[in-house]
C-alpha cells in the first residue's frame, strides 16, 4: 500500500480528484438525460435505452483517450491460476446468490425494477440488439469507467482499499436508485475485487455482461415463459 | 518541523503516513496515528485549518444521516395518512374491477392499486432509512478513513439530490441553501482532507 503513495510529498492531487468528479457528474448527466428522455416519452422505450447505451460509451470513451493512466494496459489478457480462477469462480457463485437473496427481499417489499423486454418486444427488435444494449455495453464500459478510471485516478490518492469502496460506492448510487444501493456497493466491491486479483479488465468485464445477461434473461423467462407454455 | 511519535517496540520513530515501525516492522495503531495528526496540527497551522474542515464535514455527513431518518419519518407519517383516506375510498369499489386510469403505462384492478398504495409509505420510509443508513456508515468510516468518507458522500448527497429532481421537479427548490451549504462544506472536505495528506506526506520527504 505504501508504495502506492505518490513519493513526492509536494504532489497536488485536486486535478486528478477534479477530473473524478468531472468523469462522475458526466456519467450521472447521461442517467439524468435517459430519465427525462423516458419521462417525456421521447421516442420508443427501446430507442432510449439505445441512445443512453451509446451516451454512456461515448463518454467513457472520451475521458478514457484523454485519461492520464492508460486504460488500454488493463485489457491485456488476464494471467490467473487455475487454483484462484477456481476461488474466484466459487466467489463469484456466492456472490450472485447473495444479490439475488436481496434481490427477492425487496421485490417482497413492494419495489417494482426495471423492466426492459415490453419495450424491446413493442420495437421488435432483435435479441442480440438487447443483449448488446443492456449486457454488453454496460459490462464493458461501466467497467472502463468504474473499475478503469475511477479506481485507477483514486489509487493513488486514497489507497487501493479505500479506492475500491468509493468506486463501489459510486457505481452503486450513479444507477439512480436507493433500495438497490446495498446490491449495487456489493456488485461494485466484486468486480474491483475481480478487476485487482486479474490486474485487469476482462474477467471483470465478463462477469459485468454475464449478470446483466443472467437479470435480462429471467426477465425474458417471467415475461414470456407464460406465452411459450400455456 | 518534523513531526514524529516514539515506537513502543523499539526506540525508532513513526512518522505520519507510516504504516509500519522502521525500525521493528510494528503496525502502527489508529491511536498512534491520531497523535501523529493531533501534533501535526499543533506544529503547522495550516493542517489545523484544514483538519477543522475535514471535521466539519464528517459533522455534515452525520446531521445528514439525522435529518434522511427525520425526513422518513415524517414522509412515512404523511405518506400514510394520506394512503389511508385513500384506501377508504378504493375500500367501496370491487377488487376484481379495473382501475379508470393506466399507473405507470399499466392498466391495473382496484386490488392491485390498493396493494400498491398500501406499500409506498413503507417503501418511502425504508429509502430514507437506507440513506441514512449509508451516511451514518460513511460518518464511522470517516473515523478512520476521513478522505474517502467525504468524497464518497459528496457523491451519494449530490447524486441523491439529482435523482430526487427527476421524481418530483418541484424537489429542485426545497431546502435550496441546505443543499447549497452541504454540497460546499463536503467539496470543502475533500480540498481539506487532499492538502492535509500533502502535509502528512511532506513530512516524509
Amino acid at each position: 500500500m505504501d508504495s502506492l503513495i505518490p513519493p513526492s510529498g509536494q504532489r497536488d492531487h485536486w486535478p486528478l480528484m477534479r477530473r473524478q468528479f468531472w468523469f462522475y457528474a458526466a456519467m450521472l448527466s447521461v442517467s439524468v438525460m435517459m430519465t427525462i428522455a423516458t419521462s417525456l416519452e421521447f421516442g420508443s422505450g427501446a430507442r432510449i435505452d439505445a441512445c443512453g447505451a451509446a451516451g454512456m460509451a461515448s463518454v467513457v470513451t472520451v475521458f478514457a483517450v484523454f485519461s492520464p493512466t492508460s486504460v488500454w494496459r488493463l485489457l491485456g489478457w488476464p494471467r490467473v491460476e487455475p487454483k484462484t480462477a477456481g476461488l474466484l469462480l466459487a466467489g463469484a457463485a456466492l456472490w450472485g446468490l447473495g444479490i439475488e437473496g436481496y434481490f427477492f427481499l425487496i421485490r417482497a417489499l413492494g419495489v417494482q425494477f426495471v423492466q426492459f423486454w415490453p419495450d424491446f418486444d413493442a420495437a421488435a427488435w432483435p435479441w442480440w440488439a438487447v443483449f448488446v444494449i443492456v449486457c454488453v455495453v454496460p459490462g464493458v464500459f461501466e467497467e472502463i469507467a468504474f473499475r478503469g478510471l475511477i479506481y485507477d485516478g483514486l489509487r493513488p490518492i486514497l489507497g487501493p482499499r479505500d479506492a475500491l469502496l468509493v468506486e463501489a460506492m459510486g457505481f452503486a448510487v450513479l444507477h439512480l436508485a436507493p433500495l438497490i444501493f446495498i446490491s449495487h456497493f456489493f456488485i461494485g466491491l466484486g468486480l474491483g475485487m475481480l478487476r485487482d486479483r486479474t490486474r485487469g479488465l476482462l474477467v471483470p468485464m465478463f462477469a459485468h455482461t454475464a449478470w446483466n445477461t443472467y437479470v435480462i434473461g429471467s426477465e425474458w423467462w417471467a415475461t414470456h415463459h407464460a406465452l411459450i407454455i400455456p | 518541523v518534523e513531526v514524529s511519535i516514539p515506537c513502543v517496540n523499539c526506540v525508532d520513530v513513526i512518522r505520519p503516513t507510516d504504516e509500519f515501525c522502521q525500525g521493528c516492522g510494528a503496525r502502527v495503531s489508529s491511536d498512534q496515528k491520531e497523535r501523529l495528526l493531533e501534533r501535526l496540527e499543533i506544529h503547522d497551522t495550516r493542517m489545523a485549518a484544514h483538519m477543522k474542515h475535514v471535521r466539519s464535514a464528517r459533522q455534515g455527513i452525520i446531521t445528514l444521516a439525522v435529518l434522511f431518518a427525520i425526513a422518513g419519518l415524517v414522509m412515512f407519517f404523511i405518506a400514510k395518512s394520506e394512503s389511508d383516506s385513500t384506501l377508504v375510498t378504493l375500500r367501496a369499489l370491487p377488487e376484481d374491477m379495473a382501475y379508470p386510469e393506466l399507473i405507470n403505462g399499466q392498466s391495473l384492478t382496484i386490488a392491485e392499486v390498493r396493494t400498491m398504495i398500501e406499500r409506498e409509505p413503507l417503501q418511502i420510509l425504508a429509502l430514507n432509512l437506507v440513506l441514512a443508513a449509508i451516511m451514518a456508515g460513511l460518518w464511522f468510516w470517516g473515523k478512520k478513513a476521513a478522505l474517502p468518507a467525504i468524497i464518497a458522500a459528496l457523491a451519494v448527497f449530490v447524486t441523491v439530490h439529482v435523482a430526487n429532481a427527476l421524481v418530483d421537479p418541484a424537489t429542485i427548490v426545497q431546502g435550496l441553501a441546505m443543499k447549497i451549504i452541504g454540497t460546499v462544506i463536503l467539496v470543502r472536505g475533500v480540498r481539506s482532507g487532499l492538502e492535509a495528506r500533502r502535509i502528512e506526506l511532506a513530512q516524509r520527504v
